[in-house]
């Protein structure tokens, strides 16, 4: 299976990302990569548009980092508001999951007419 | 850098140009960064060069749609708000007139000697334009721009129905063209300076909260 990250799931997965620890837009692309699997793709270009947002909303802090090896690069870290949202986000995803599983779950009982 | 993956960069940086330049500088620095490991995981995984440039390419999306949702996210976020924008059109309209009116006003008369040249005049009318844009992009950065526009916009919409009703004491005193012409390029130098305020005091206050977040 694979599927388009939309708009609205993308910040909710760089909270999830950054919960784990700090990262900068590459890694955390690569990172939604590996832990879906590569079940999940995206336009990669979409993720600074929503990183500012984040940023701008006070969910996560960026600091231009110099790295041991290599340029520096802009790393994203999550802050105490952008844990709480990570909270929200998973109880309305679980929460959603859970009325799908309750309709959908039921159809394959279903015998064919 | 190769040419396809710096023209890409160019076509976002052109569609970032509302942002100052070092904001501009950043964002393209960036996603310049992440293009160059994209494009080495590419060949690291067994393409050519020519080959992990298309596919970085691809990855990434169209340049135009990248710059242009970096902007609308760093100018006004990802959601309008109304009732911000409609405070700044307020704190905009109404405290020009205030400032103008109440503290300018006599604080210069009480002050100034006679005498003082027209154009000094207009300078202090220029200044006070420029302290409320400044002041409203201080408090409301997100809608700052925006709203301090549409406030001139509606005050130089009043002050020509207002001329237009003949409600105006010196109309009679000077041509209409002259009139008409001092009435235009007044309202867009006013325009443009509260503008500029507006746009100085967003990014001041951006300046302070990032440090604030650095600090905290």
């Amino acid at each position: 299976m694979r599927r388009d990250v939309t708009k609205g799931d993308l910040p909710a997965l760089i909270l999830a990302v950054l919960a784990d620890s700090a990262c900068h837009g590459y890694g955390i692309a690569r990172r939604i990569e590996q832990q879906s699997a590569h079940a999940l793709q995206m336009k990669e270009g979409s993720l600074y548009p929503a990183l500012r947002v984040l940023e701008q909303d006070g969910l996560i802090a960026g600091e231009w980092e110099v790295q041991p090896s290599g340029p520096a690069r802009k790393v994203y870290r999550i802050t105490a508001n952008g844990l709480l949202q990570l909270k929200e986000k998973q109880q309305e995803w679980e929460q959603y999951a859970r009325t799908m599983s309750a309709i959908l779950g039921r159809k394959t009982d279903a015998q064919p007419a | 850098m190769h040419s396809r993956l710096e023209q890409y960069l160019q076509t976002v940086e052109q569609n970032l140009h509302a942002l100052p330049a070092e904001e501009r500088h950043n964002e393209v620095n960036e996603i310049r960064l992440h293009m160059e490991s994209l494009v080495e995981a590419n060949i690291e995984l067994g393409s050519t060069e020519e080959e992990a440039i298309t596919q970085t390419l691809a990855q990434f999306g169209r340049a135009q749609n990248v710059g242009k949702e970096l902007t609308s996210a760093h100018q006004w976020g990802d959601k309008p708000q109304f009732g911000t924008l409609a405070k700044a059109i307020a704190f905009n309209f109404f405290g020009g007139n205030v400032a103008s009116l109440l503290i300018s006003q006599p604080f210069m008369l009480a002050f100034t000697p006679s005498g003082v040249p027209a154009v000094f005049w207009m300078f202090r009318g220029l200044l006070t334009t420029f302290c409320v844009g400044w002041l409203t992009g201080a408090l409301l950065p997100r809608h700052a721009v925006k709203g301090t526009l549409y406030a001139h916009l509606i005050g130089a919409s009043i002050c020509t129905i207002d001329i237009l009703l003949g409600t105006l004491p010196f109309m009679s005193r000077i041509s209409t063209l002259s009139f008409w012409s001092f009435q235009l390029i007044g309202t867009i130098i006013g325009t443009g300076i509260a503008m500029g305020g507006a746009k100085l005091g967003a990014r001041w206050r951006s300046r302070r909260v990032q440090k604030m977040r650095i600090a905290g």
